[in-house]
């Protein structure tokens, strides 16, 4: 039997079937989280996203028009959650004292490289942190997720003409703040 | 492509995320162009450094926790769902303001219906009101209800028995009865005043 379409999974949810709301969890919980973990860097946050924004499609599916795709619009709901998220953290990091970095055992690397990874990944993240808004949502979307720019433009509800511009000012912005924050080490 | 630059399309073309036919005429025009080539080998650069980034994977099992957590919670939604009823939040503050008013209301008047004594002005009213016949008990209470009263009032020559609100005072209850029982069975207000004139020297028991 084929896996029912998303249009199809909707409609009967729409019906009173719960079964099917449950489907488009499994089906879409990895894209959220992967998509909401590369804005907010963090599994914590990531996770309090996925559980916002099903809790959100959970409650909007019942009027749900498919106008847009199913795909399409979860990815704009978490692109904006992951925004705000964003936007919550600047705030907070703005009262914030003292901030600590852990590090993780990955349980392969010698200490040395422990560091110089975590060193790296931290400034990657910063990197791709201090990019602008829109700049870092066309980079996640195109970079990680590889979507077509006309989807892009319709999850950001802008036209694709600048995406590319953004994406490319994205990638040289990154490449900046590197290459700064390499010639600053020590 | 050969006369204008393609720094728009080179993450693309690095990637290899561009058709054939656009791949093509960009590695053309790199061929020719040293600006671009140059743009090209940077941002080759950053998506290696970034290639390098690997996130951590979530823990084990997340993913199969996430289901029963969303529908605990949309469950729990569900059954607060009311509160969420734009009409309820509409008249949410009038209700409350209602609310608040009435149960003031309730407060004020029971107070008022379980207060065990009546005022120094209530005292006063009654004196007026009821004025008929009987004389004071004893002599303590005619001074003290006729010390109670505005001066022109006393000049009635007030006599007669004086019951205020039967259950809660009574004059004749206080018939007597020592000065100590008198206070007890005057508020805390009526004490004062009391005490006030007193010390002022237009009341003396």
């Amino acid at each position: 039997m084929s896996p029912s379409s998303d249009v199809e999974l909707i409609q009967r949810f729409q019906q009173g079937e719960e079964a099917a709301f449950n489907e488009l969890v499994r089906r879409y919980q990895e894209k959220v989280y992967w998509l909401a973990r590369r804005f907010v860097n963090d599994h914590d946050n990531a996770d309090d996203i996925v559980q916002d924004v099903f809790i959100k499609a959970y409650d909007a599916l019942k009027n749900f028009r498919n106008e847009s795709g199913f795909y399409t619009w979860i990815y704009r709901i978490t692109v904006n959650a992951s925004l705000n998220a964003v936007r919550r953290e600047r705030v907070r990091n703005f009262f914030r004292i003292d901030e600590q970095f852990e590090y993780e055992d990955t349980g392969t690397e010698s200490p040395t490289e422990k560091v110089e990874l975590q060193e790296q990944r931290a400034l990657i993240e910063k990197a791709i942190e201090t990019l602008p808004e829109k700049q870092k949502a066309v980079f996640i979307l195109r970079y990680y997720d590889e979507l077509p720019y006309e989807e892009i433009a319709n999850i950001l509800k802008t036209s694709v003409g600048g995406l590319k511009a953004n994406y490319f000012h994205a990638v040289q912005k990154i490449g900046e703040y590197l290459k700064r924050a390499n010639a600053t080490r020590p | 492509m050969q006369t204008q630059h393609v720094h728009n399309l080179l993450p693309d073309f690095v990637n290899k995320t561009l058709d054939n036919a656009l791949h093509h005429e960009v590695s053309e025009h790199l061929d020719a162009c040293p600006e671009c080539r140059a743009e090209a080998e940077r941002v080759g650069e950053v998506f290696r450094s970034i290639q390098s980034l690997q996130f951590e994977q979530p823990p084990v099992g997340y993913f199969s926790n996430v289901l029963p957590r969303i529908r605990e919670r949309a469950e729990h939604d569900e059954r607060f769902a009311w509160l969420k009823n734009p009409l309820l939040v509409k008249f949410a503050a009038p209700l409350a303001a209602v609310f608040v008013l009435v149960s003031l209301a309730n407060l004020v008047s029971f107070d008022q219906s379980s207060e065990e004594y009546i005022t120094y002005d209530d005292v006063a009213d009654v004196l007026v009101r009821q004025t008929e016949g009987q004389p004071f008990a004893n002599d303590q209470v005619e001074l003290f209800a006729a010390s109670a009263l505005p001066e022109e009032t006393v000049e009635h020559q007030i006599t007669g028995l004086l019951v205020a609100n039967g259950d809660t005072f009574s004059f004749d209850d206080l018939a007597g009865t020592s000065t100590d029982l008198l206070l007890e069975n005057l508020s805390e207000q009526e004490v004062e005043a009391l005490l006030q004139r007193l010390e002022e020297g237009s009341l003396s028991l």
